[in-house]
């Protein structure tokens, strides 16, 4: 039925395609997150620098 | 085997897709890039035309930066404030790229001389890279070996020093990267980088990340992120473009997509468990793996259509450095979590994976 979204070029289709994208980037990436924590996975911020408690107060 | 009509006459295998997504989602959200110089030709080599092959990459890298990009903020791999900066400056240095591209072509520049360029770069840039990254690597060693406590990240370039030192107002303050540089500056390296990659055809990830490290002096892990961001602004931006040019097939980049939300997983996660120069390390052999297959890309130009052998070396390098990139990386990630847990892994990896949680 929306075949024609597949190729097309309209403004419509442009805005399908940026808005599935956008769409689908958003649910799967929250569903990941889900999936890691049932999974137990904790994420955490990195470390990027050793002594950033002592910088973060410096600031 | 489960096969997909893209276009008439023309049928994919629906597995190959997603695993084309899945691996290039782990490899690009390791080092922060899109992975277009993967995607366009595993995709040509499935059978789609040039076209739709850059068109439907281009399409599902966007939905990936972004389930890529949530993952490194939670990880607190991206300075949004560099990124959105550093765009203007990128988005004026891709238009002056194609512009100059266009411009050496008009003037009978051959594409052989404009891609023989763009490997020269590609060579150097990956050169650099590696050479850099053995020399910190190296260091790092002799850190270990005198037991002293080996840092997140540690890279030898001198310029941003220089760069930051330059004091030319409005000074900028990025306190996720902890570094003080002018405007201009960050505006600079993102016309530089924007501009290399308008002029080579590319989305310019594998220019940016190393830009950003060696050049601003961000820590290699909040350059992968912060570039993954911004490939989202301007992937939507190439989505636009593409899908006015009738290049994109919508539901070959979504199934793409699904493979690539797990690889970008893995890819984002497999940072905690890395030094900055295991990143560095990774980004450096898949510049030379691109360049590889850009040579072949010249054979083909230089010694004429259908030569069966090259096609067949162009389609080994492509699938080929994809498999090696990952084992690259999910090796990486296994060896820090043997470390970790109090395991034994050779000792040239012990600075390359990060010990503690």
């Amino acid at each position: 039925m929306f075949r024609w979204l597949g190729t097309g070029k309209g403004y419509i289709t442009v805005l399908y395609n940026l808005g599935l994208m956008l769409v689908l980037g958003g649910t799967l990436g929250f569903l990941m997150e889900k999936i890691t924590d049932l999974l137990g996975y904790e994420v955490h911020e990195i470390e990027h620098f050793d002594d950033r408690g002592k910088a973060d107060k410096l600031q | 085997m489960i096969t997909f009509p893209i276009l008439p006459g023309i049928e994919i295998n629906l597995f190959l897709l997603v695993f084309i997504g899945f691996t290039v989602g782990i490899v690009g959200a390791f080092i922060g890039v899109g992975g277009g110089y993967m995607i366009t030709p595993a995709l040509m080599v499935l059978g789609f035309p040039a076209n739709f092959a850059v068109g439907v990459g281009i399409t599902h890298i966007t939905a990936k930066s972004f389930i890529a990009t949530v993952r490194h903020k939670q990880l607190g791999n991206v300075d949004a404030k560099l990124g959105v900066l550093m765009i203007a400056g990128t988005m004026a240095g891709v238009e002056i790229g194609v512009r100059l591209l266009n411009w050496v072509r008009d003037r009978g520049v051959a594409d052989e001389a404009v891609l023989t360029a763009s490997i020269i770069v590609m060579l150097i840039i990956g050169g650099y890279i590696v050479w850099e990254s053995t020399k910190s690597k190296t260091k790092l060693d002799e850190m270990a070996q005198r037991r002293e406590r080996l840092p997140r990240d540690m890279q030898l370039s001198s310029i941003p020093k220089r760069l930051q030192g330059i004091e030319i107002p409005p000074m900028i303050h990025f306190a996720k990267s902890r570094l003080t540089i002018s405007l201009w500056a960050v505006l600079a390296v993102g016309f530089f980088t924007g501009a290399l990659a308008g002029f080579m055809g590319v989305g310019g990830g594998f220019v940016r990340v190393p830009s950003l490290v060696y050049l601003i002096g961000m820590p290699s892990i909040i350059a992968v992120g912060t570039d993954l961001f911004e490939i989202i602004i301007s992937g939507g931006y190439s989505i636009i473009r593409h899908t006015m040019s009738g290049n994109v097939i919508i539901y070959a980049a979504v199934l793409m997509v699904f493979g690539g939300s797990v690889g970008a997983q893995i890819g984002a996660i497999g940072t905690r468990y890395v030094r900055g120069v295991s990143v560095r390390y990774v980004l450096g052999y898949s510049v030379f793996l691109v360049s590889l297959g850009s040579m072949f890309k010249l054979a083909h130009i230089l010694i004429g259509e259908n030569i069966s052998w090259i096609q067949k070396g162009a389609q080994v390098i492509i699938f080929g450095s994809m498999v090696i990139l990952v084992v690259m990386i999910v090796a990486l990630i296994l060896m820090a979590a043997i470390y970790r847990r109090g395991g034994k892994i050779p000792v040239w990896a012990a600075s390359l994976v990060w010990e503690r949680e």
